[in-house]
């Protein structure tokens, strides 16, 4: 076993483009988004949002509302300028830029923007949590809860997400993470490369392994056992480098952090194993192809070129966040470093165990699998 | 008996790779099979060695029922594949010993085998390079070294000369003779016919998934009804003396083509002298004439109908 191990290893080790994939390039991408982006979206340089408020019925009944926004502040800087207007003066305003986004309130709120950016994107999230909110309100009142109940239940999660957000306000780092998820979907590369070491069907070599007197499973355990152990470290290093010279915040729960990316690093072993398995007769360039396709457009959907489409997409097309991976990892990191350890981290834990779970299960048939219908490569 | 296939049947789907094929090997032999592109030996081979599936038949190697997990039988057998199966990112000794090492659990003894397999494909000077670096004819080598080094008593070799110099073939083709000579049995695929020739104890031909002849080149050539044939060139013959040339004792079959005549006999006497007898009575100038006794291509051509190289 040792025999084996000490030189799967160096083949690993040795495997240049893997490497590279694997460990340099993201290390590169994180000091060019170090460079580009570190203060880019840092909330201590908040600067107030201007927004034209349509001042129609359903507005002014909602004194509560009204009082909110007013109360709102950033550090020492009022969140929102509101201004009352009326539909026809607030779509000047928007036209002319003097405001960043206009607001209806109505049966459905909506939010009318000339250009989507930061201040675009909290808007949004705000008025999103707002709804949320106060229609839990009047579900929990409905369900027979007293006012008491009621303020006690807001009030805690006021206090919690108030505690976090003082600590934690760095937009940015939402970059990292979903580049930290990247990479750890990246460590599907070394399972397509095990995929074609070992299969049988997928190479010479593997035949050559299929024919000695050596089990099966033994390689394939060596193999996946390496391919995290090999993904945790280059994850670590970058981590590390993320960590300590770029100085990314991570909150405070590391532990957590390490957790979040280890899941990830399982899902990416796990997806490409499925890409390994499910396309045997192309060559191991397309495989990567595949992965890399995957995880970048999974990367771009999570919001790793513009922060803002990670919530275009939670809101327009939830069921892409909940089967994407590097989402489900960058959702971890951020909710850990938001709200601390709590249902949404554990959430995303529970879907990357499960998406996990679901490439090895599928897999597995054809891993058991000792003699093939075709030798295709041969 | 070392292999013992019988009935073997193998389907891709529509098609039949091996029908019903046979094939019996003895301990020391050098069996040769022979047959052209998509023949079925290669496919007979991976069954043999349970990689492949098949839909019937039976397979015994040392005597024993062939499965994915015949661990007994499958450490005494060596593969030297038709494409070359070695890690790139190892250098030659590592890659030996890494496939002798799946094969050879005690670390000294492994050592001594794998400087005897780089010694016997003569990689000594190479052994700190990595496959990228070798040529051809020496990845071919390695590609050997790799399959011999735990000294298996049965080595299937699936067209291990392909794409190679004349100068490396030849070196491999020694060192086969030299496996054999130390006590390994070998299955040797090619669809070149000389190097089965020279090679190989006996021989089994297939086609279409077909055993269709087998025995020792003597044998083969013997059952064939061609014995010798006579090509003649820069010769200009009428259709009249083609036909004359038809009745000469022993000759069954006469083209003219390009000015050059072949002209095949069955087993006979002055076949040769009688033909250039008719040429001086018919005062017909011609070039050079080759005689040649049958090749295993004749053989094949007589079953099938068709080329060994088609």
């Amino acid at each position: 076993m040792l025999h084996i191990l000490k030189y799967r290893a160096k083949c690993m080790f040795m495997n240049r483009p893997l490497m590279f994939w694997t460990l340099l390039f993201p290390l590169i991408l994180t000091t060019l988004f170090g460079a580009v982006l570190r203060h880019a979206y840092d909330l201590t340089t908040f600067e107030t949002i201007s927004i034209a408020m349509i001042d129609n019925t359903a507005y002014q009944k909602n004194t509560t509302l009204q009082k909110t926004l007013k109360s709102l502040r950033m550090e020492d800087t009022p969140m929102f300028k509101v201004q009352e207007v009326s539909t026809k003066k607030g779509k000047q305003l928007l036209q002319k830029g003097d405001v960043d986004a206009m607001i209806t309130i109505g049966d459905e709120t909506t939010i009318l923007v000339k250009e989507t950016g930061i201040k675009q994107t909290m808007t949004q999230n705000f008025f999103d949590e707002y709804t949320q909110n106060e229609h839990m309100a009047m579900q929990l009142l409905a369900a027979g809860s007293t006012p008491e109940q009621l303020m006690q239940t807001f009030t805690n999660t006021h206090d919690f997400i108030k505690t976090n957000n003082e600590e934690n306000t760095n937009l940015s780092c939402i970059f990292f993470y979903t580049l930290l998820a990247m990479n750890a979907l990246f460590g599907g590369y070394w399972a397509i490369n095990s995929m074609y070491s070992l299969q049988a069907n997928q190479s010479t070599t593997a035949a050559r392994i299929a024919i000695a007197p050596t089990h099966k499973g033994l390689n394939l355990f060596i193999d996946l056992f390496l391919n995290i152990v090999f993904q945790m470290t280059i994850l670590s290093i970058v981590f590390f480098y993320m960590y300590t010279i770029l100085q990314v915040d991570f909150g405070n729960q590391l532990g957590f952090v390490v957790l979040a990316i280890f899941m990830g690093v399982l899902a990416g072993n796990g997806l490409g194993l499925l890409i390994g398995i499910l396309l045997p007769q192309k060559d191991i360039g397309t495989k990567t192809g595949v992965l890399t396709s995957i995880t970048m457009l999974g990367s771009f959907l999570a919001g790793m070129m513009m922060v803002q489409m990670k919530y275009l997409v939670q809101v327009h097309a939830p069921i892409l966040a909940y089967i994407n991976p590097v989402n489900m990892v960058t959702d971890a990191l951020y909710s850990l470093y938001y709200y601390g350890v709590g249902e949404r981290y554990y959430l995303n834990l529970f879907s990357l165990l499960i998406f996990s779970l679901l490439c090895y299960l599928i897999c597995y048939r054809s891993l058991r699998k000792t003699r093939y219908q075709s030798l295709g490569v041969q | 008996m070392i292999i013992e296939v019988r009935n073997l049947v193998k389907r891709y789907k529509d098609v039949i790779a091996l029908d019903h094929f046979n094939m019996q090997v003895e301990e020391g032999e050098i069996l040769g099979l022979l047959g052209p592109n998509g023949s079925g030996k290669t496919t007979a081979i991976n069954c043999m060695l349970s990689l492949l599936s098949f839909d019937k038949g039976e397979i015994k190697i040392f005597d024993k029922e062939m499965t994915p997990d015949a661990y007994d039988s499958k450490k005494d057998i060596g593969i030297i594949p038709q494409n070359v199966a070695v890690f790139h990112e190892l250098n030659v000794q590592d890659n030996v010993d890494y496939f002798c090492g799946l094969y050879i659990r005690d670390k000294a003894k492994r050592k001594k085998l794998v400087d005897e397999a780089i010694a016997f494909v003569a990689l000594d000077e190479y052994r700190k390079f990595k496959p990228g670096k070798l040529s051809g004819g020496l990845l071919r080598r390695l590609n050997i070294a790799c399959g011999i080094a735990h000294k298996p008593k049965l080595i299937f070799m699936d067209e291990p000369t392909v794409a190679v110099d004349p100068q490396s073939r030849n070196a491999i083709l020694e060192g086969i003779r030299r496996l054999n000579n130390e006590g390994a049995t070998i299955v040797y695929t090619s669809h070149y016919m000389e190097e089965v020739e020279e090679l190989c104890n006996r021989i089994i031909i297939m086609d279409k998934g077909k055993m269709i002849a087998s025995g020792s080149k003597e044998e083969l050539k013997a059952n064939i009804m061609l014995k010798e044939k006579v090509e003649v060139e820069q010769v200009t013959i009428s259709l009249r003396q083609i036909e004359e040339i038809k009745g000469i004792a022993n000759v069954y079959d006469v083209s003219y083509h390009s000015h050059t005549l072949q002209v095949k006999f069955m087993e006979g006497k002055r076949n040769m002298l009688n033909l250039m007898d008719y040429f001086a009575q018919e005062d017909i100038s011609y070039g050079k004439v080759y005689s040649q006794t049958p090749t295993l291509n004749d053989v094949f051509l007589e079953i099938t109908g068709k080329q060994l190289r088609d």
